[in-house]
């Protein structure tokens, strides 16, 4: 196992991909905080499958896009679990509407969490980081954050926003021992993206795919675990794409 | 943890700029002689945490510098270090600062530019008397 003896905090954990990412980080040996902003049950459950997995865990309550919050989420992790090696700044949501039709409010919350959390958390933790000059942080972006996609503009931008911040930050904290990535999901069916792959069966997401199937929740958590790991100890400041190839393509890749 | 506070100090200083620790002598500055940035001041502190267990933030420098005196009486309107802030600095902070040739020519903002190795050391020193015990 990678993560033994390791600590990592996964915000927005009670549900799907986060979910994956708390469990797969358990699975290799990790302590892990379980996140969670109003979905109590749900995060309990997560608790206890890991917990019957032979695993330690614990769920911590608390809105990442508010800072102070976000502060007494990593204190409460240090506090339980006896320490912090890995961040995982997962919690995200999604408002698609087309520019047009959207309410200046949908921007802001969007950004409020998705960038927000990341922003919040990565400060709250990182001087945590620094004392022990040791500590990897795993934002999850989306491969939105690099192409575009009707009604995903407050989306894309927020995921962007992650994007540039993981480069600047992986600049300003390599030199105290952490590291910082972000990985870029494509399509994967979860309850936050079921407006795009449910409809018609996904099929016509699936055939802009080269790989021709959606991604599974475990394909990104495993990434996640090996950039939480020793074993990506060079690896800083990089987005990794898991899509499928979906965001190599230009246009279609081929003649129509 | 060490207490020896000049070798510790030598030793961030020497980790955090790529220098070897003959370069890093007691006189030197931080910032005018040997280039530290920001960004380094920070890794070197924090290096001294981890050696020392003496912790001084960053965003704490400027005030252990002025050693509580006001900022209306430590400094001038004009933007230069009172006497009264070059007498502690002299007694406190820089030893090596002659308040009677420096009066009135001392941009507060350059204060730092003569921060020495060996003031960093001295201050460590007297944080960690002011520490509780861990």
């Amino acid at each position: 196992m990678t993560l033994e003896g390791r600590i990592a905090l996964v915000t927005g954990a009670s549900r799907g991909i986060g979910r994956g990412i708390a469990e797969a980080l358990a699975a290799e040996g990790a302590a892990v905080a379980v996140n969670y902003r109003s979905g109590e049950a749900q995060a309990r459950e997560v608790v206890d499958a890991i917990v019957s997995n032979g695993g330690r865990a614990v769920a911590v309550q608390g809105d990442v896009s508010e800072y102070a919050q976000a502060q007494r989420v990593i204190e409460q992790t240090i506090a339980e679990l006896g320490g912090l090696h890995v961040l995982v700044n997962n919690a995200g949501i999604a408002r698609d509407a087309l520019i047009y039709n959207m309410e200046p409010q949908d921007w802001l919350d969007v950004m409020r969490v998705n960038f927000g959390g990341v922003f919040n958390c990565t400060k709250a933790a990182m001087g945590h980081f620094m004392g022990q000059r040791e500590g990897s942080i795993v934002n999850i972006s989306s491969v939105m954050g690099q192409r575009g996609w009707m009604g995903e503009s407050n989306y894309s931008a927020s995921k962007g926003a992650v994007n540039a911040f993981t480069r600047c930050a992986a600049m300003e904290l390599v030199r105290f021992g952490v590291r910082v990535n972000a990985v870029l999901p494509g399509f994967v069916p979860t309850e936050m993206v079921e407006g795009l792959t449910g409809k018609d069966g996904g099929k016509g997401v699936l055939k802009q795919i080269p790989m021709r199937s959606f991604g599974e929740v475990e394909d990104v958590a495993q990434l996640v675990v090996f950039l939480s790991g020793p074993q990506a100890k060079y690896v800083t400041g990089a987005l990794l794409p898991v899509d499928g190839g979906a965001s190599a393509v230009l246009g279609t890749g081929a003649p129509l | 943890m060490t207490t020896d506070y000049r070798s510790a100090v030598q030793e961030a200083v020497a980790g955090a700029l790529g220098l070897g620790e003959d370069e890093v002598t007691p006189d030197a500055t931080l910032m005018d002689d040997l280039g530290a940035e920001s960004i380094d001041l920070l890794d070197i502190l924090f290096r001294i945490e981890r050696s020392t267990g003496v912790k001084i933030a960053a965003s704490d420098l400027g005030d252990e510098m002025q050693g509580g005196i006001p900022e209306d009486e430590f400094g001038t309107p004009e933007g230069n270090v009172s006497r009264k802030g070059l007498d502690y600095l002299h007694e406190v902070v820089m030893p090596q600062l002659d308040p009677d040739e420096w009066d009135g020519k001392l941009q507060a903002e350059e204060v730092i530019n003569h921060f020495t190795v060996q003031n960093l050391a001295d201050m460590v020193g007297r944080r960690a008397g002011q520490q509780q015990p861990a």
